[in-house]
């Protein structure tokens, strides 16, 4: 039962009016979800001053503290001193009951534990990728091979960061395990994350798995459902066009395709944009689509369009080279009611069934993926598929599952897993 | 030397060995003049200048303080008036017997009589000089100079043989060379390797000029190879190749100060001699421009010399020497410090600023927090946290600046008075302590021991808890006053650290060892060579 005097804070790295990534975006569903759940609730996120001008005029109930990004420490995850500080003040105006930190990057690790000193709340941390785990951005991939990393270990490290000791990397981990010590929960939407933070040190007792909510779902435009019989079949790609995505992936196969017998009835579009990639990528990509006239680029998209978008494909695929957790873009499929083709791998193939609700292909093999989606051209199947997928989950739901997992009245099990 | 001043000089200092266990205290009351100015001849031999108010007309024992004790005997050879001084005293020229070498950084008082109350004051800074300064002062006071010893002083004071370079074109043989790289180690000696192609004349000697002091080659060590190079572009000139390069040792005491000007002397059998000049480009000091592997690169089994005990000696006389710098950003003490070296690496800095932090907040009021950062640390980054430890604690926090924290030891003695710390609690650069080892460390300080007592750091989170071998001086707890009486006598070291860097000789106690929860942010590699110049003389 929510305590209507209770106060939740939901602290995020970024706002979903500057960063639309998965973490931010999830942690502004937890936010509206416990609103529309009657909870009082305040929205934090992070801030980089020179983006001030995006989020001029928030709501009350929403606050922002700034940062500067080169005072963050990247190895340690250290926050400046002015980061605590407003973190703290903000806080200290809310007085809150919980508090929930998605992602503590640009946070600081030493920021959650000031308010784990200073504050009597209840603190969950949900994860959204394994940069506690991993100094490569929190992907688990080596460098500079990119090849699935399995288990970190110090000296594994230093083979991909060999400006950092071993030592260095054992004192990180001591230092971000004791220093998440005194968080009461954490949450992860995949249990393949789950797992991997268990075996990298954290307690399987405090970890609940929680899908995230899918933002606006009631507020973006809904699609028709494609006419069958099918002359064409239409594969979508949407997301940022860069190689850790599988981008590259994606267009070999889709070059393999083109000289496949019947592959005139078989359509790639690409949506997304691209955000520092290299020139050598960007020039492979505009090869690729002059050689090709059944791969399009459509260009950047608004999630609020994602779903019309989708309904104009048969497929959505998800190509992504690393071991992903819950990428947004599956649940936004689910919506939109298409199947998923998806690498092998991680968090995808805990989020996509095989032959229930999509296909699975061998992480980074163009000719597998180029395989699968010609299997996949079959409407029968197809319709089989689409009649499987779960609705996605609501930011109402998440929002109660979070706050079953948080109460003190309730015992979870191990590892709760999410219910339909 | 004149054999007889030579060996009064010994005879008085080795009876200051004995005086150098006596308490030393500066007293102005005591005091009988001041030291000037000193130079170091090539004999080893240092002269100062300055004045006296008492008359000693023999050589006599004495103890010279810097940092460290230095048993010592002096000789006035020459005492003369000067109008500046006051009535009774006079302006002396004298030579010390002893290990001591001045710097511009020395902090010198020179301690004598029987029971070593008077004293001359070295100024601060005391100004190094050539010795042919010394010999000019000399050739002006000499015809007054009351001293029995001006005769032998003309003798030792004359100026060396000219060292203008030769022309080599003009010498009417074929002569070519050039030296490559001159390591030069301060108070022992220049490494120097170069080749020299003379097919008409034989060498007979060589020797090198640093300044004032000469260094003689120690033929011993002359060492020939192979230059195959040379050949290519020397194909008119019949000579064997195979043994044109060399390496050599000139050993003496050169100093740092004085690298820049340095010359080669090559004597010829004929009687000709060539001297050239050494390009300070091809000169690098040892700790300064070159690590101290870098002697490997003329004597890969240097430690296997017999000199190598007198080279270790001056590698880490030198070390402690030039780390001898602080610089006081703010001073708040209590009379309990706890004194964290900051480690080099930026992310690791912060970390430890994290759990200083963390800390400041909950100390008793009786305990104090001084940081030491390097100057090459990002200083913004050092300032800002130091100011932000100020939120959680109004007073009790000090910041110094030192060149390397490696080092921080060697200044701690400076730094410990100006704290007015009775005990303390030192965590080396390199060491990283967990919140729980934060704990058990102040935990340790609270109690009234004031003995030695060292931290042995160990990962607990470790299967089985791993206790981590490093230096034991890297983390330990002790009072001022012992510390500072033991750092009088610190010898230097490579690195900084080696095991107990002599603590626990001169606790004269059993130390305690208590575990600590921590780590080390890097591996102590050390090459055998720094080991070998850390442990000589153990």
């Amino acid at each position: 039962m929510i305590d209507q005097n209770e106060l939740t804070v939901v602290v995020s790295h970024q706002h979903p009016r500057v960063s639309k990534g998965g973490a931010e975006v999830a942690a502004y569903a937890l936010f509206k979800g416990l609103q529309a759940r009657g909870k009082r609730a305040v929205f934090v996120a992070a801030c980089p001053h020179s983006e001030q001008s995006k989020v001029l005029d928030l709501p009350e109930d929403e606050k922002l503290f700034f940062y500067h990004p080169g005072e963050y420490d990247h190895f340690y995850h250290i926050a400046p001193p002015d980061t605590v500080h407003q973190l703290i003040s903000i806080l200290g105006a809310c007085k809150p009951s919980h508090v929930f930190f998605h992602h503590f990057y640009l946070v600081g690790i030493n920021s959650i534990a000031a308010v784990a000193r200073t504050f009597d709340a209840v603190l969950s941390l949900t994860f959204h990728e394994y940069l506690s785990i991993c100094h490569h951005n929190g992907q688990m991939v080596t460098k500079p091979n990119r090849a699935l990393c399995t288990t970190a270990t110090p000296a594994r490290c230093t083979a991909c960061f060999p400006e950092h000791t071993s030592d260095q990397f054992r004192i990180r981990q001591d230092y971000l395990v004791e220093s998440l010590d005194q968080i009461d929960f954490f949450i992860s939407p995949s249990r393949f994350l789950a797992e991997r933070i268990t075996a990298w040190g954290l307690p399987a007792s405090k970890i609940s798995i929680i899908e995230n909510g899918l933002l606006d779902l009631h507020e973006r435009e809904p699609g028709g459902r494609r006419a069958a019989p099918r002359q064409q079949w239409t594969f979508g790609y949407f997301g940022q066009i860069n190689p850790f995505k599988g981008v590259d992936v994606l267009l070999k196969s889709a070059e393999l395709l083109a000289q496949a017998p019947g592959s005139s009835e078989i359509v790639i579009k690409l949506h997304g944009n691209f955000v520092g990639q290299t020139p050598e990528f960007i020039k492979r990509f505009e090869a690729a689509l002059d050689g090709n006239k059944n791969l399009s680029y459509l260009g950047p998209y608004e999630h609020a369009d994602v779903l019309k978008l989708m309904s104009e494909c048969d497929y959505v695929i998800v190509p992504s080279v690393w071991w992903e957790n819950s990428p947004v873009v599956i649940q936004e499929a689910y919506a939109a009611r298409k199947p998923v083709i998806t690498s092998d791998v991680g968090g995808l193939i805990e989020k996509v069934e095989a032959n229930r609700t999509g296909f699975h292909f061998k992480i980074g093999d163009p000719r597998d993926l180029a395989r699968t989606i010609l299997a996949a051209c079959d409407s029968v199947l197809h319709d089989k598929l689409v009649g499987n997928l779960p609705e996605p989950v609501s930011p109402e739901s998440m929002a109660e599952r979070y706050w079953l997992t948080v109460s003190p009245a309730s015992s979870p099990p191990l590892l709760i897993t999410q219910t339909d | 030397m004149d054999i007889k001043l030579q060996q009064t000089l010994l005879s008085a200092k080795a009876a200051a060995g004995d005086l150098a266990s006596l308490a030393v205290h500066e007293d102005e009351a005591n005091r009988q003049g001041f030291i000037e100015m000193a130079a170091v001849d090539a004999s080893g031999n240092v002269w100062i200048v300055g004045w006296m108010n008492q008359d000693k007309t023999e050589a006599f024992p004495a103890v010279l303080v810097d940092r460290q004790k230095y048993p010592s005997s002096m000789c006035v050879i020459a005492e003369f008036t000067r109008e500046d001084l006051p009535q009774g005293a006079s302006g002396i020229i004298a030579v010390l017997t002893t290990d001591w070498r001045p710097s511009s950084e020395s902090e010198a008082i020179l301690y004598f009589g029987s029971k070593l109350l008077s004293h001359l004051r070295a100024l601060r800074p005391l100004p190094v000089v050539k010795m042919t300064t010394v010999f000019e002062l000399f050739d002006q006071v000499k015809g007054r100079s009351r001293s029995a010893f001006s005769e032998v002083a003309n003798q030792l004071l004359m100026p060396h043989s000219e060292w203008m370079p030769t022309e080599l074109s003009a010498l009417g043989f074929p002569l070519s060379l050039d030296i490559d790289s001159v390591l030069v180690v301060p108070g022992f000696g220049c490494l120097t390797r170069g080749w020299i192609l003379s097919p008409a004349k034989q060498i007979v000697s060589m020797r090198v000029k640093t300044g004032s002091s000469v260094l003689k080659c120690d033929e011993s060590r002359l060492v020939f190879e192979g230059r195959p190079d040379l050949k290519a572009v020397n194909r008119h000139v019949s000579t064997d190749f195979s043994k044109a390069g060399f390496v050599s040792l000139f050993l003496g005491n050169v100093s740092s100060d004085a690298v820049h000007d340095l010359r080669l002397q090559i004597d010829f059998a004929g009687g000709i001699t060539v001297t050239r000049e050494i390009s300070p480009l091809k000169v690098s000091l040892l700790g300064i421009s070159a690590p101290v592997d870098s002697i490997s690169r003329f004597y890969p089994s240097i430690q296997h010399e017999e000199i190598f005990a007198s080279l270790a000696k001056s590698v880490r006389l030198f070390e402690k020497q030039r780390h001898s710098s602080l610089f006081e950003y703010k001073v708040s003490g209590k009379r309990k410090a706890i004194v964290v070296a900051l480690p080099p690496d930026r992310s690791d800095a912060l970390l430890v600023f994290e759990s200083l932090t963390e800390l400041a907040g909950d100390l008793p009021d009786d305990v104090g927090i001084t940081v030491i950062a390097s100057r090459s640390h990002d200083r913004g980054h050092i300032v800002s946290r130091f100011t932000n430890l100020g939120r959680s604690r109004a007073t009790g926090l000090s910041l110094f600046f030192v060149d390397d924290p490696a080092y921080a030891l060697f200044v701690l003695d400076k730094i410990l008075p100006a704290l007015s710390a009775d005990v303390f609690s030192f965590v080396g650069a390199g060491v990283y302590l967990s919140r729980s080892g934060w704990k058990q460390l102040v935990e340790n300080l609270s109690e009234d021991s004031r003995a030695l007592a060292f931290f042995r750091v160990s990962n607990t989170r470790a299967q089985g808890g791993v206790q981590l071998e490093r230096a034991r001086s890297s983390c330990f707890k002790w009072n001022t006053v012992d510390f500072c009486r033991h750092a009088q006598t610190m010898s230097g070291y490579v690195g900084g650290h080696h095991q107990d860097n002599g603590m626990i000789k001169s606790s004269q106690l059993d130390p305690a060892t208590t575990s600590v929860s921590g780590s080390y942010f890097r591996p102590h590699l050390q090459s055998s060579l720094a080991l070998a110049i850390n442990s000589a003389g153990a």
